[in-house]
């Protein structure tokens, strides 16, 4: 039989003085919660809500930060528009962006911009084509302003496909208007000047006929 | 649990002599004497050993060279080692100690099964000293609070599995039928710890899930690790012994309920403080749960505070130790909160922060509180009045608290500064290595400090043996036993 | 009256919450992705790594490297990750995927290592600094690992693989090599590359159809404008 409940007889007679008995346990008093604990509780409860809302990411488990929400994602999922201008998006992103920047604007003083850029907007790619070949260094006029930096050769990193996406995606975005560029384009400079181990200067490309035109 | 006659009967050898009149504190605490001390004495003994490879360590933050030549001492070795020996080694075992203790007095019950829980302390050393072992040779298993091999996790689950038995049959024959909030807390731990490290170790070591869920899994393993298993049974220290060194009932039954249901309810969710390779929702989840954990922080604090105010506890180690407990808890509460709000949490990720609050938990509270009670346990369990030397009992006091202290503001010092330097993209990455030098020399100090200070107390109980055993077997040693003077 | 059984049930529905939520749910979801295919250049990613970067793994593994080093890299909003050209990208769940263990860190002792195949390619830089990290990252707090190379005599000439160790050399007449644990090892940094778009984290770089004359404005925001990190360490 359960044993009914017995509240500990040594407890209760507390001596006034010296030590406790040692085998007194511990036991409840009988004071109420303080009700400003529930407002705190309640307050908590409505600002974790509101937080949630925005930053739980709809408890969707795809959805990392930054993203807020599935349809965020979804939305900046790539264009599948034309496949080499995609992917020429993909390549400039993964690749160009650190200094020309993802608007294409560069840096002034440091890295010119591509976007309504002379060179990126040349009738034909070539000089272009080279530059993202063997790289560019020393004194360069782009759009009247003044550049002297260094670009790295992109020949042994990029292959002709996803040299000839990049260079088209450049040549129509940000308002630019130039033609595409095919991968056989870019194979044949690279074979015109695989022999060349140092990037090109901003004079010897000026000598470098435009394109469309044997070289 | 509503009725005996439905119990399976137990074999004479194992059960306890059935009493009409419930059994003295003298014989309870026989009862579970020897158990108790194997799983206090070698708690303490693994809490040496983690704080001395805590020492070296970070040491070797300010020495890298420092035996770098010896595969098995490796910072990635020594580092995993130190919380195996903290964690597994001490607080879980000292945690089942205690939680031993207490259910036993509570219940005013002798302790049932007491060999399956001799077994299983001798079980959980094993296991413990198989899984230093297996790190230090290079079988770590990559999950940080799970280093061990898949083979030794059975080891903890039956030694844990068995303790928690005898716990519950304990309670279910006990004579004050009314649980005490410390029985609850015991009560979740030892239902939770094997549940989470049975799911974990299989899902991660055994039979591993795909790699895009396993940080998942982990940080649910080791945050529920520290404060769902750890935690509970320091709370129950703590809740024991401020209403009995003060001599006073606990303030509020309700405040303890709120707490309890509070903490349990929330404690479970946090962790989940990476904000990279998670799902966004878990951090968010994770973040706002911490925050909510304010209420039972504030209903158990409260009650702790209203307990203590206007008593005027006899001063003792074991008090100092409890308070310093109860402190570290809230502390740990509110820094908890601190860190999870998002702009705090961005500036603090990855730093020695990180370090601080696990130290606070580990030492602060759990240390603590569990010293606390093998203060008060041990010397009632031999019969003697006290410990031998006060003084070595003072110096401990101090070297646990003032080591606790120095580790965790030294931790916390170097992370803010790391912070500062990681924050800045243009500061180069070596500056905030070279920032947290001062802080981590602070801590190494308080790591010194913290090992001395059980080294302390390792003395005080082997003379407390010597003195026991030498009584017992000559007839004389230098103090008598007074088993009459119960403090 | 018995809160025995109140307790029980009350704890059982506590803890069966926790472990539907955070164990049950994520395994759901993210446990059985697969590799992500993506939709303009057709990359797979992530795949498997390749055998001595697997085995490199288990070295990186039993040595605690996660101890110091993340391999996670945060989004802008959350830290300097991006800025600091330890990715282009934030870090998913799915970049774990063949992991195992995965080891994503809690600390930066060390810098972050997700892209580190990416930032250092450089076989023998990573030997130097693994044999003393000192001779790469004076200041560095990371221990040396003599015990992942051997030491030989020179022989009439040095051997190509030999280690550039600086002044931490083994002395005249004798030279440092890499065992076959180190060189699994550098297999398994070169393939720690994360930089492909996916899914969760597609390409941010907007299309944009603004006009020339706008887009000459100087560069905002937080992007990167020292030197592509495509050769040089960023430490």
């Amino acid at each position: 039989m359960k044993p009914e409940r017995k509240k500990n007889p040594v407890a209760a007679a507390r001596p006034s003085t010296g030590r406790t008995p040692g085998d007194v346990e511990p036991s409840f008093g009988e004071a109420p919660v303080p009700i400003w604990i529930f407002l705190v509780l309640g307050v908590l409860l409505y600002c974790g809500f509101v937080y949630l809302d925005e930053s739980a990411g709809g408890f969707n488990s795809l959805v990392y930060e930054p993203y807020a929400s599935y349809d965020e994602v979804k939305k900046h999922q790539p264009a599948t528009g034309s496949p080499l201008i995609a992917q020429g998006r993909e390549v400039y992103g993964r690749t160009c962006t650190a200094c020309h920047q993802p608007a294409g604007t560069g840096t002034p003083g440091q890295f010119p911009p591509l976007a309504g850029s002379d060179w990126v907007n040349a009738a034909g790619p070539d000089r272009v084509i080279r530059i993202v070949l063997n790289g560019i260094h020393g004194p360069l006029k782009v759009n009247g302003a003044d550049y002297a930096n260094v670009m790295v050769p992109w020949k042994d990193t990029l292959k002709d496909d996803e040299i000839a996406a990049v260079i088209s995606f450049i040549r129509q975005e940000w308002g630019n208007k130039a033609s595409a560029v095919k991968p056989d384009e870019v194979k044949a400079i690279r074979d015109a000047t695989k022999d060349r181990a140092e990037a090109w200067t901003g004079d010897e490309l000026t000598k470098v006929p435009e394109g469309g035109e044997a070289k | 649990m509503t009725s005996t006659a439905t119990t399976a009967p137990v074999s004479p050898v194992h059960a306890p002599e059935v009493r009409s009149a419930a059994p003295s504190v003298a014989e309870v605490e026989a009862s579970a004497a020897l158990p108790l001390f194997l799983l206090l004495v070698s708690a303490v003994k693994w809490l040496f050993l983690g704080s001395f490879f805590g020492w070296l360590t970070f040491v070797k933050l300010h020495l890298p060279a420092l035996l770098s030549g010896t595969p098995a001492l490796t910072y990635g070795r020594t580092e995993p080692v130190m919380w195996i020996c903290l964690l597994y080694g001490f607080c879980l075992q000292a945690g089942f100690g205690a939680a031993i203790w207490l259910t036993c007095r509570l219940s005013r019950s002798l302790l049932y099964n007491r060999s399956l829980v001799i077994l299983s302390a001798v079980l959980w050393n094993i296991a413990v000293l198989a899984a230093v072992i297996a790190v230090l040779s290079g079988n770590s298993s990559g999950f940080p609070r799970l280093e061990f091999p898949g083979t030794i996790a059975p080891l903890f689950i039956a030694s844990a599995v068995l303790i928690g038995i005898s716990i519950l049959q304990t309670l279910h024959n006990r004579v004050e039928r009314a649980l005490y909030v410390s029985s609850w807390f015991i009560f979740a731990a030892i239902c939770w710890f094997p549940w989470i490290l049975s799911t974990s170790s299989y899902f991660l070591l055994v039979n591993p899930l795909r790699g895009s869920v396993q940080p998942v899994l982990n940080l649910w393993y080791a945050n529920n690790l520290t404060t769902l298993c750890i935690a509970p049974f320091a709370l129950a220290v703590i809740f024991y012994f401020i209403p009995k060194l003060t001599e006073r009932p606990l303030y509020s039954r309700s405040l303890a309920v709120l707490g309890f249901w509070g903490y349990v309810l929330l404690a479970s969710w946090g962790g989940f403080d990476l904000s990279a390779g998670i799902p966004r929702w878990l951090v968010s989840v994770s973040a706002v749960m911490t925050i909510f954990l304010i209420v039972p922080g504030l209903a158990i604090g409260l009650n702790w505070r209203a307990t203590f105010s206007g008593a005027n506890p006899r001063k003792s180690v074991e008090l100092g130790l409890i308070k310093f407990a109860a402190g570290a808890f809230i502390l740990s509460i509110l820094a908890g909160v601190l860190t999870a709000l998002p702009a705090v949490r961005n500036f603090v990720a990855y730093t020695h922060l990180g370090y601080a609050l696990a130290y606070l938990g580990t030492f602060g509270v759990g240390a603590a509180a569990f010293l606390g009670a093998t203060h008060h346990i041990l010397p009632r369990l031999l019969g003697e009045a006290d410990w031998p030397s006060v003084r070595l009992s003072k110096w401990h006091y101090l070297g646990t608290t003032v080591g606790t202290a120095l580790i965790v503001g030294g931790f916390a010092i170097a992370g803010l500064m790391q912070g500062t330097a990681l924050a800045d993209a243009s500061v180069p990455f070596i500056t905030s290595v070279k920032r947290t030098s001062p802080g981590v020399g602070i801590a190494i100090l308080g790591f010194l400090f913290f090992s001395a200070g059980q080294v302390m107390l390792l003395l005080n109980i082997s003379t407390l043996f010597w003195r026991c055993c030498a009584s017992c077997c000559c007839g004389s040693g230098p103090v008598s036993r007074n088993s009459e003077v119960r403090r | 009256m018995n809160h025995g059984p109140f307790l029980f049930l009350g704890l059982f529905a506590a803890f069966a919450w926790s472990w539907f939520s955070l164990v049950l749910k994520p395994q759901k979801e993210i446990g059985s992705l697969e590799p992500d295919k993506n939709a303009v250049t057709g990359e797979v990613y992530p795949l498997n790594r390749a055998g001595a970067a697997q085995q490199g793994r288990e070295i990186y593994r039993a040595n605690g490297c996660a101890a110091c080093h993340t391999q996670q890299v945060r989004a802008r909003e959350s830290g300097s990750d991006m800025d600091r050209g330890w990715g282009i990208r934030p870090t998913v769940s799915r970049d774990f995927l063949f992991d195992n263990p995965a080891m994503p860190g809690t600390f930066r002792i060390g810098p972050d290592l997700a892209n580190v195949g990416d930032r250092q390619r450089d076989p023998k830089w990573h030997f130097s600094h693994l044999y003393n990290p000192r001779i790469k990252s004076p200041g560095s707090s990371m221990p040396p690992y003599p015990y992942l190379f051997e030491k030989h005599k020179t022989g009439v000439s040095p051997s190509p693989d030999a280690v550039e160790t600086g002044t931490y050399g083994p002395g005249e007449g004798y030279e440092i090599v890499p065992s076959d644990a180190a060189r699994a090892l550098v297999d398994y940094m070169m393939s720690l590359r994360a930089n492909s778009y996916i899914f969760e984290v597609p390409n941010p770089n907007p299309p944009t159809n603004a006009p020339a004359a706008d887009t000459n404005a100087p560069a905002g925001g937080t992007n990167n404008t020292t030197a592509p990190a495509t050769n040089a360490p960023t430490k």
